[in-house]
């Protein structure tokens, strides 16, 4: 359990930020100048807050009324950064075992001590291993920073958007490899982001930060859809269609919605009758149904008709369902679209839950 | 003429390496505190250790003869504590060629360590490793190049030194007269014109000799750091 309450300078702003964060991978999504950077540094010890506690499985690292500060290297954590540190004049091998050497002082996991060439044949580096960095890709630098901060059975590991700067592709192998090394940690992982796609891949819980205010925390797909601020949005995996509200549900706060002469109901919130508005629908978050269905608790529906299947490499597959002519995005399994024989031209239903309002 | 050129020569090896033994520790040291560290009279510091190489030699022997000699009051100290004294002795001339060779060392010390990129520093501390070891896995070995250039500089500075050894610790054949001061007396006279040659061509050879190692070993050093060496380390 991590308990962060600090206020420190940022360079432009001030940092105001309290968190507590339990074993698992918890994302911070913020735009860039948002603070997120320099909340982990404060974390890792790399920079000293104006005033504050923060507290790691109940040992205190820094109390700014006692002036107890525990320095980086006694924290036992680990790091990955935005861009790869490694030591030019070591090899891969070398610079893994960097990370291997703790003082239990601090770190409260207990990770045991993975095999470094089996960790590294993992993270599809084992053939670099006698290399030095210099000529290392992107993608294959950042992992073998990853496991540098995997080797040690850290209690704490920090992310501080860690797949920022890699193509497409590398960026994929990065976030897979940290998905599959994560869930076995015993450990609590932050992982900062400005793409809330990356935090809705990586993470179980979700907070937001902005100018230096740290939002709440909640489970991912809660923050995701709670709205907030555009520019962290990523338009990528979800679709806006255009509705206005029809009347306001007092008694259940709800609105209810036209989108042409389909309905839908979404927390009021502080929508008014008669004002359109943007229903934003998450492709992850799109039940498809061959007919209307009674009797779920998913209240929404919404009647279309495919227009494309595009198949993913993995088990998921992207349905295009045109809703009044609009193509709404939905994801499922293969799976399902095999077995409910879904093809381009049925007439389908879109069920979900709730929906972001703009 | 006494002295062989060889016996010369060797002497001349034996001071200036003498010299260097004291001055590559503390020249390092200077280097480190300067690039690393930021304190009130840093700037003094700075400016003290890079003295030496525009003041007239014969000013910084000056100093030392004021400072080190007989009557000076470090110099009356050591001759009355431990019968000791620098005075027309090799040991001066060592403390001499060092002290003028200093800047030379702390200035590419200085650079490398401070071409040290502080992001690898933090990401060594945050792997568990402290001050000591980061200085030790980090520090010193990308400092080494600084180290063999400011070496070799400071070590062809001080196989040439004149000034501060002449007014330090005179010229005296066998204990105190460098090549240098060697080629100064032989060129004094009417029939060294010869050994004024000899001299003068070991003098140039040693330079020469010193420059091209040092090129050569820096250029394997920074292929190895870099990790662009090829090697499969």
């Amino acid at each position: 359990m991590l308990e962060v309450d600090i206020v420190a300078d940022m360079g432009v702003g001030t940092l105001v930020a309290g968190l507590g964060a339990d074993r698992g991978v918890t994302a911070i999504v913020g735009p860039s100048g948002a603070g997120k950077t320099t909340l982990l540094r404060a974390i890792a010890g790399l920079l000293n807050p104006n005033s504050g506690t923060i507290k790691f499985n109940g040992k205190t690292w820094l109390d700014r009324e006692t002036g107890l500060l525990v320095p980086t290297h006694r924290r036992g954590i680990g790091m990955v950064f935005q861009e790869p540190r490694l030591l030019p004049h070591l090899s891969v091998r070398a610079n893994i075992a960097l990370g291997g050497r703790r003082f239990g002082r601090g770190g409260g996991g207990k990770n045991g001590s993975v095999g470094l060439a089996e960790l590294a044949d993992d993270l599809s580096i084992g053939h670099l291993l006698k290399r030095r960095p210099a000529k290392l890709s992107g993608g294959e630098k950042q992992r073998v920073m990853l496991a540098r901060a995997l080797i040690g059975g850290a209690g704490l590991i920090l992310c501080d958007e860690p797949a920022v700067g890699l193509d497409t592709d590398q960026r994929g192998k990065l976030i897979e490899a940290m998905v599959h090394h994560f869930a076995q940690l015993d450990a609590v992982v932050l992982y900062v982001t400005h793409a809330p796609e990356e935090a809705a891949k990586l993470a179980t819980s979700m907070v937001r930060m902005e100018d230096g205010i740290l939002g709440e925390m909640g489970p991912v797909n809660q923050v995701l859809l709670a709205g907030g601020s555009e520019t962290i949005i990523d338009a990528g995996t979800s679709t806006t269609l255009q509705g206005r509200v029809l009347e306001i549900d007092e008694a259940y706060a709800l609105a209810v919605i036209g989108i042409d002469e389909q309905r839908i109901e979404l927390a009021a919130g502080a929508l008014k009758p008669g004002q359109e508005t943007g229903v934003r629908l998450w492709a992850r978050d799109l039940i498809i149904a061959l007919e209307p269905r009674p009797g779920l608790s998913a209240r929404n529906q919404l009647a279309g008709t495919i227009v494309s299947i595009s198949g993913g490499d993995g088990a998921s597959v992207e349905v295009q369902v045109a809703v009044n002519g609009v193509p709404v995005l939905a994801r499922i399994t293969k799976k399902s679209l095999d077995e409910l024989g879904l093809g381009e031209g049925r007439e389908v239903v879109l069920i979900f839950k709730s929906a972001s309002v703009e | 003429m006494s002295v062989s050129v060889l016996e010369t020569l060797l002497l001349s090896l034996k001071i200036a390496g003498a010299a260097m033994l004291w001055a590559i520790p503390l020249g390092y040291w200077l280097g480190y505190i300067l690039a690393r560290r930021r304190f009130a009279l840093h700037w003094l510091l700075s400016a003290l250790t890079t003295v030496p190489l525009v003041m007239p030699p014969v000013a910084t022997g000056l100093i030392l003869l004021y400072v080190l000699g007989p009557m000076g009051p470090v110099g009356w100290l050591l001759a009355t504590l431990f019968d000791f004294s620098f005075a027309f002795a090799w040991t001066g001339a060592a403390v001499a060629a060092g002290i003028v060779a200093l800047p030379l060392i702390v200035r590419p010390v200085r650079l490398s360590l401070e071409g040290v990129d502080p992001k690898l520093d933090e990401a060594l501390a945050v792997a568990g490793h402290g001050p000591w070891r980061r200085f030790m896995m980090l520090y010193l070995p990308l400092s080494m190049p600084g180290v063999v250039a400011g070496g070799v500089l400071g070590f062809a500075k001080g196989l040439g030194e004149f000034g501060a050894t002449i007014t330090f610790v005179a010229n005296i054949p066998g204990e105190t007269q460098t090549l240098s001061l060697a080629i100064h007396s032989a060129s004094q006279r009417i029939d060294g014109g010869g050994e004024v040659l000899v001299l003068g061509l070991v003098a140039v050879g040693l330079s020469v000799a010193a420059v091209a190692v040092s090129e050569w070993v820096l250029a394997a050093m920074s292929r190895r750091l870099s990790g662009q060496d090829g090697r499969h380390a």
